[in-house]
């Protein structure tokens, strides 16, 4: 029976700390995705997403809205990864790292998904929350749904809208 | 290709591109813990003591402030440190890579009070490179010696090898990836529930009762008292620290019923002799003093070396992978039947994969297969496995797992059934340590007499669908001799299948 995020964070709350890997398990490659867009290299990302998670799971508490666990973690896992590349002195290290990563294909996204994933990002809260558990974490549009606690006609246009607004971008970009 | 798929497969392109991690959870829990270690020792009263006396104030001066802070300082401690509890214990486990325990097991065997020494009893598993080292023991209980026959198995995560200690042999075996997992997590199976605990539920039971002190570490004591059968009462005792060491386990037993008279299917009588007295004292059943997680592994621990004075009967570079379940139980010389591996579901339904033949008979076992489908009633097998049940003459309700035929695979020209059980009511938990009796019967036109006693294993719990997709559907492919698994197997369809015998059965 699949648990949504509001129960698995106050089941965490209430002290079932265990709980909180299915949160871990279930947003790993959302959060990735969030760090690999700004990154670019994906064993930084890999870190950074488990400090986010870390961190989520320190400030827990302060999360007013436990429906909204998922659009609270990304923004975690965007600060966490912003930092990083503050933290890393953005021009000489970036620079270094990605000379290090053109050598290494498997470090780094090639040109087609990095231009879907900078698409991805740029979509509406919900539609990219919807669109990262459905496509990132292969949960069924039903799962989904009881993930975020929305009904399966909603999730299923926010899907439809979402592709719609990816091919847009994409076309753009193309262009 | 319309734009939906389009997007679709580019999405699905870019999702295989983000990749996962198999340890990225674990990792993340794994820092989580160890920040909450690491706050715990911030707040820990003996590091404030410590940096207080090195501040360069005044004597009078630091009195106050000691006096004040470490009032502070335990205060934080009670409310904001990490206590571990029982509940705790299977993800304090969980997160170890290395587990080992050292104990005794005592037996009180035989009707005329007769003393057996306790026997050694050890554990050592290494999840990370599933490696595990372990022993069994058969207790041969006769009227007037009591004889234990001890096997000691250790895997080095490529081969294992089997010492008996009884007649001083060896034997080597090479271990397929999908046994390595299956057995590593059976090993840790077997020391949640054959060395600690009878079930998981017990862990809710248990209260803290007390402190005490072992080699310098402070534990809460925890205890409970569960009335295993009508007739047997047991006790355990568990130390563990506040931080979540793991300190001792002990545990005991009590009879408290009368003589049982048990009648087998076949009317014959069995007596099992019981203390008559309610008063009867507490017996000890195990004592593990040495119970640690994430320690360094001694050098010797999973090296497969035959002991001096036995006798290898063969070597690791001859070694055969040991197929799943091969051990054959021959009831007669011409029939045999062979459970190979089993799987415990979420819903308490049971997976079996088995194999039954009649080595006299020259039919092939083709037609017995053919157009079976996923659900239909089960081969018609020279012995069959047409149900289960709890295992253990203690268990005294009614539960009976009926079968339906799931799958076949067929492996070196053996016919492989897999067959789902569903239990008819709630089962109990008693089933994780015991197992399953195997209700069978005969397929063929001369039935032998008498009767066997079969059990099968709890098996490897699966409650998700990945855990599916790599154990059972792994399993199924290992025993294909084309090393795929049969297509159309999920675990959501053998749910619903499970859901509708249940339906079904209860109208």
């Amino acid at each position: 029976m699949v648990k949504t995020d509001a129960e698995l964070v106050k089941a965490v709350l209430d002290g079932e700390k265990q709980m909180f890997a299915e949160l871990v398990r279930r947003y790993e490659r959302p959060v990735r995705a969030v760090a690999l867009d700004i990154l670019g290299d994906y064993h930084l990302a890999n870190d950074i997403s488990q400090e986010a998670f870390v961190k989520a799971y320190e400030k827990l508490v302060s999360l007013r809205k436990p429906q909204a666990f998922g659009p609270w973690l990304m923004k975690i896992a965007r600060r966490c990864s912003i930092e990083s590349v503050r933290k890393n002195s953005r021009a000489a290290n970036l620079a270094t790292n990605n000379a290090a990563i053109a050598e290494n294909p498997n470090g780094r996204l090639d040109e087609e998904n990095q231009w879907l994933l900078a698409a991805v990002m740029k979509l509406p809260k919900a539609e990219k929350q919807v669109v990262m558990l459905h496509y990132f974490d292969q949960n069924g549009v039903r799962d989904v749904a009881k993930i975020v606690g929305r009904s399966v006609g909603t999730v299923t246009k926010q899907l439809s809208r979402a592709r719609i607004r990816l091919r847009k971008i994409l076309e753009r970009s193309e262009k | 290709m319309t734009a939906k798929n389009n997007i679709d497969e580019k999405l699905e392109n870019l999702s295989h591109a983000i990749g996962s991690d198999d340890k990225f959870v674990e990792n993340v829990m794994s820092r989580i813990e160890a920040k909450s270690t690491s706050n715990l020792s911030k707040t820990n009263p003996q590091n404030i003591w410590s940096n207080i006396m090195k501040s360069p104030i005044s004597k009078l001066a630091a009195a106050a402030v000691i006096v004040i802070t470490f009032i502070i300082g335990l205060n934080n401690f009670q409310f904001s440190s990490p206590v571990y509890a029982m509940t705790d214990l299977p993800e304090l486990f969980g997160q170890a890579k290395v587990i080992h325990i050292k104990g005794q097991r005592h037996f009180n065997l035989t009707d005329k009070g007769q003393k057996v020494p306790p026997q050694p009893s050890e554990r050592w598993i290494d999840l990370e490179n599933e490696r595990f080292r372990f022993s069994n023991i058969t207790v041969n209980a006769g009227p007037e010696e009591v004889n234990f026959i001890i096997r000691e198995t250790i895997s080095d995560g490529q081969y294992k090898m089997i010492l008996n200690h009884a007649d001083k042999t060896a034997i080597f075996y090479k271990m397929s990836d999908l046994q390595k997992r299956l057995e590593t997590n059976a090993s840790l199976n077997h020391l949640y529930f054959g060395h600690l605990f009878p079930n998981a539920d017990i862990l809710n039971e248990f209260s803290r009762t007390g402190k005490e002190e072992i080699d310098g570490i402070m534990y809460d004591t925890w205890e409970c008292e569960v009335r295993e059968s009508p007739l047997r009462i047991n006790r355990y005792k568990y130390w563990l620290s506040r931080t979540g060491n793991s300190g001792r386990f002990q545990s005991w037993y009590k009879n408290i019923g009368q003589p049982l008279k048990f009648v087998d299917d076949n009317d014959e009588q069995h007596i099992i002799s019981f203390d008559d007295d309610s008063q009867s004292p507490w017996r000890l059943g195990c004592d593990f003093d040495r119970i640690e997680c994430g320690i360094e592994i001694p050098e010797d621990v999973f090296m497969l070396k035959v002991p001096e004075g036995y006798t290898a009967r063969n070597t690791k570079e001859n070694a055969v992978i040991q197929e799943l379940g091969v051990q054959d139980r021959p009831y007669l010389t011409n029939l045999r039947l062979t459970p190979r591996v089993s799987f415990t579901l979420s819903d308490g339904s049971v997976i079996l994969a088995w194999h039954s033949e009649d080595s006299e008979s020259t039919a092939s076992q083709n037609e017995l297969f053919e157009n079976l489908e996923f659900g239909c009633a089960l081969p018609k097998l020279p012995i069959e496995i047409y149900g289960l049940r709890p295992a253990g003459w203690i268990w005294t309700g009614e539960v009976t797992y009926l079968g339906r035929h799931l799958v076949y695979t067929k492996r070196d020209e053996k016919f492989i059934e897999w067959s789902l059980y569903v239990p008819d009511n709630p089962a109990p938990n008693s089933s994780q340590i015991l197992g399953y009796d195997v209700l069978y019967k005969y397929n063929i036109e001369n039935k032998p007499e008498g009767t066997m006693g079969l059990t099968v294993d709890y098996g490897m719990y699966i409650d998700t669908k990945e855990e599916f997709n790599k154990w059972v559907l792994g399993a199924m492919a290992e025993l294909s001799d084309d090393g795929k698994a049969p297509e159309g197997v999920t675990y959501e369809k053998v749910l619903r299948l499970a859901q509708q015998i249940r339906e079904s059965s209860a109208n």
